[in-house]
């Protein structure tokens, strides 16, 4: 947890990143894609942040554009204090050691035309990072670290296996040192039975090389494993940010309870027996969100206000920050003494319309033991 | 298959030797189409078959691409004979990027491109009349001949880009 | 005692390639019937996909290799001529596949890729046919039926076109549907709807699902018997809690191990299966799993066979342990106490 005083690693303050959608002869622009729409949270050195949300969300652009990936449409991001959302592509060259990133899909993410140390070891040279021999015996070691044999350096990356590539692209996110290692839908793409090896992974390589992470997600199962917090995302927004055991057992946006309610448990009992909230419809799009809470449209306890008026980020105590006008597992008492997060609200949110109203139930949406 | 030899060879055996088609002649399209198609059968096999290697090949590279997407299983799935699959489904995508090549081809094609063809069958095409004008180093047709061999292949890329959004809906304007 | 639909007899499926033979699929065998979900777990490799391809005969090739039967409603599909297993294909039995964005053909519209399907077996003019994909639409819960059914399919959602190919696998009323994967690319609160539309259509069409995931919260959901596969073979099965409370083989404790589980405490380690799966082409001797098992002892060099073991009668296994032992260690196995050297 950030201790107070000490800046933290990252911080996004404000990030909005629009992508224009162009129509017609002269390529007006006619729409945006508000794919990050004022997000600000704080990571510390040595946390893990996990980052979660269905398609559309918006968490992966908002990961590319902290390393600088892309840049951010309006706010700004920091690393170690320093401004860089403004930083052209010279200034961000040294910064490109110290923030890494890691990719989905180990079948498109390595050139399939390099052998495999010249995929971890470019990276070093391209940094003027210790001469030829030097990088070999680092690409080795780095090999032997995410549990692969140093002979593999010569081979093509199809001759490995997609969990196998994906520790080839660990590795190479590694060959730097970098401080930051943003990690992308990471095991997504990968057997039940190898995830659970990455990740008991990127666990070891945490406490061995001193990293943070962002860890990007979809399933919450994952996320819950790896992370000491977590922030849930919503068509750009983010709608939820909390200690990450508290997520699970309290969830206060129905977004969230909704997103825990779908996910499947391999207990056919426990299954049955759980309230399970389908949400209906689609995620909307993200070029054209609702208004007031975006959320709004496919929740069970929308009222008026939630179609009119954004919620801010309230803060509840513990860290444990959620935008909605009716919160859940929290009673009247509590709501009365909550105010909102100014460093976190959003601009176009109500900093004043903190919630009066309760959904009113206490909601457990994963089966406790 | 060069067009100024496989040419060469046609017009020997087909049109010199045995008459079986017009030699050196020409009849203008307005007044006797038939006669106007008869006479140049020959240069449009020869200048196709220039083409069809080319062709071919992408095709056939596009077609063994296609054959293995998604939605081709989809389509054997749903138990259509597989006549249908292969024209319905693969050929038809397949197609879209012959389609673009096609159109500049033409383009190019009537801009003057058909030289050798138009020398070995002694048509006085656009070709021809280009040759000439850079042999005699006259300015003013060379000028002429570009800007409407330009004019086409502009011409018929916009042509191309509109008929690949009527073929492939994703690239419509929504 | 429900109408057995398909019963799959002892299946070898083996692919001739350059690198030598694969064994795909080596020896598998399990029932299916109506109204029931028979839930195909296995990670890639395990021969799942495979097998369902091969019910619908979309394996057939001159490098494929078949042994055994596929026996449905009397007919051996494996030695059906191809002519006939086109008649079967959509109209019998109905298939989805993983990824709905690139199963769907972009350059035609929806509607009439379901058109396309009802007119493949049923003489019906297009008019009607159409009539009919517009009420498959609704059924699957797509709204608009009749504005979207003459959108292209990159006009959907992913939750919406996956439910578009379900109407169009079940448009000829078939009589079995597989679906093979069908959640995977899916965020997971359409999962929950899509799982929630093949269990209420199951029903509706009074037919028999067939279900292959590697998600086995998916398969807790809704099968009622599941297969475990591995290395092309069945090395467990049994009726749904079976399965999960009683589980007979290492390999499934160690899929069961791998899930995050968001209802039990957080372990300091997951638990994970030690190893890569084999190759089909060179087989380990004896157990396939035995490389990778902690559990290993010397009868593991005999290849076991696929037995019922346990008392619960249809509740198979290919392990050698005894079902004491099994019950002994399985629970530490689980949590990930125990991994093979």
């Amino acid at each position: 947890m950030s201790s107070n005083g000490s800046t933290p690693l990252v911080e996004v303050r404000n990030v909005k990143k629009y992508f224009p959608v162009r129509k017609g002869v002269l390529s007006r622009e006619v729409g945006r894609v508000h794919a990050v729409d004022d997000v600000t949270f704080a990571v510390s050195e040595g946390e893990t942040l996990g980052l979660v949300g269905e398609s559309g969300c918006g968490k992966s652009t908002l990961g590319r554009t902290i390393v600088r990936l892309l840049q951010p449409s309006g706010g700004d991001v920091l690393f170690e204090g320093r401004s860089i959302g403004g930083l052209g592509a010279r200034a961000l060259r040294p910064l490109r050691r110290e923030m890494q990133m890691v990719f989905q899909d180990p079948y498109a993410s390595l050139n399939p035309r390099k052998r495999v140390g010249s995929i971890i070891g470019d990276p070093m040279k391209i940094h003027k990072v210790g001469d030829k021999r030097e990088r070999r015996k680092r690409v080795q070691e780095l090999l032997e670290t995410v549990g692969l044999s140093p002979e593999h350096y010569n081979r093509f990356p199809h001759e490995f296996s997609g969990g196998q590539r994906q520790r080839i692209g660990v590795a190479r996110a590694l060959a730097l040192r970098p401080k930051l290692v943003v990690a992308d839908e990471p095991v997504s793409a990968l057997d039940v039975s190898i995830q659970a090896q990455m990740i008991n992974l990127f666990d070891e390589l945490q406490d061995e090389f001193r990293l943070t992470y962002i860890f990007i997600a979809h399933d919450l199962g994952v996320v819950r494993h790896v992370s000491d917090r977590i922030a849930v995302m919503y068509l750009g927004k983010l709608v939820e940010l909390s200690p990450a055991e508290e997520l699970y057992t309290r969830p206060i946006m129905p977004y969230t309870e909704a997103l825990l309610s779908a996910v499947p448990i391999p207990d056919p009992d426990l299954s049955e027996k759980r309230e399970r909230i389908v949400l209906e419809g689609d995620v909307p799009s993200p070029i054209d969100p609702p208004s007031g809470c975006r959320f709004h449209p496919r929740c069970r306890y929308m009222t008026d206000i939630c179609r009119e008026v954004e919620p801010p980020l309230t803060d509840y105590g513990n860290s444990h920050l959620a935008a909605c006008h009716h919160p859940l597992n929290v009673d009247k008492e509590t709501l009365e003494r909550v105010t909102a997060s100014p460093k976190h609200t959003p601009d176009s949110a109500d900093e004043t319309a903190t919630p009066t109203e309760p959904a009113g139930k206490e909601s457990k949406p994963v089966p406790n033991p | 298959m060069p067009v100024f030899w496989l040419g060469l060879v046609v017009r020997y055996l087909l049109a010199e030797k045995n008459s079986l088609f017009p030699d050196g002649e020409y009849a203008s399209l307005t007044s006797n189409p038939a006669q106007w198609a008869y006479h140049l059968i020959l240069p449009w096999l020869v200048l196709a078959v220039l083409f069809i290697g080319f062709y071919g090949r992408v095709l056939r590279g596009n077609i063994l691409d296609t054959i293995n997407e998604d939605y081709v299983r989809t389509a054997k799935a749903k138990g259509l004979a597989p006549r249908r699959v292969l024209v319905k489904h693969v050929l038809r995508t397949s197609l879209i990027p012959v389609v673009t090549l096609f159109g500049l081809d033409f383009a190019a094609v009537l801009g003057g491109g058909a030289i050798l063809t138009e020398t070995v069958f002694d048509l006085h095409g656009v070709g021809q009349y280009a040759a000439q004008s850079i042999n005699n180093f006259d300015l003013p047709p060379i000028m002429g001949v570009t800007m409407y061999g330009a004019f086409f292949i502009v011409l018929f890329s916009v042509l191309v880009d509109i008929f690949y959004a009527f073929l492939d809906p994703r690239i419509r304007p929504t | 005692m429900a109408e057995r639909l398909l019963e799959v007899k002892d299946l070898h499926v083996h692919f001739t390639t350059e690198d030598g033979v694969v064994r795909a699929v080596d020896g598998v065998s399990f029932e299916l019937e109506r109204g029931k979900v028979l839930g195909i777990v296995g990670e890639s490799g395990s021969g799942k996909s495979v097998t369902a391809m091969t019910l619908m005969g979309l394996t057939r090739d001159v490098n494929t290799r078949f042994q055994g039967e596929i026996v449905y409603k009397g007919r051996n599909l494996v030695t059906l001529p191809e002519p006939v297993m086109q008649d079967f294909r959509g109209n019998e039995i109905g298939m989805i596949f993983q990824d709905p964005m690139t199963s769907l053909n972009p350059v035609y519209r929806v509607g009439d890729q379901i058109v396309e399907a009802i007119r493949a077996h049923e003489e019906v003019d297009k008019r009607h046919a159409k009539r009919r994909a517009i009420d498959l639409l609704k059924q699957v819960g797509i709204p608009n039926p009749e504005s979207r059914v003459d959108d292209y399919p990159h006009q959907f959602s992913g939750g919406m076109r996956q439910r578009a190919m379900i109407a169009m696998a079940l448009s000829c009323n078939p009589d079995v549907l597989i679906a093979d994967e069908p959640t995977t690319a899916l965020d997971v609160t359409i999962q929950a709807q899509i799982i929630e539309l093949i269990d209420r259509l199951k029903d509706d069409f009074n037919s028999a699902v067939i279900l292959i995931t590697h998600d086995l919260g998916v398969v807790a959901e809704i099968a009622d018997e599941i297969i475990v596969m591995y290395a092309g073979r069945v090395v467990e099965r049994g009726q749904k809690r079976q399965l999960f409370y009683d589980s007979q083989m290492p390999y499934t404790w160690g899929l069961l191990g791998s899930i995050p589980r968001l209802d039990r405490p957080k372990p300091k380690r997951l638990a994970s299966i030690t190893g890569a799966p084999p190759s089909l082409i060179n087989l380990p001797r004896g157990c396939t799993f035995r490389p990778r098992c902690p559990h290993a002892f010397d009868k593991c060099m005999e290849e076991p066979g696929l037995e019922n073991r346990v008392e619960d009668a249809g509740h198979l296994d290919r392990c050698w342990l005894s079902v004491q032992e099994k019950r002994a260690v399985r629970d530490r196995t689980i949590r990930g106490e125990e991994e093979a050297a």
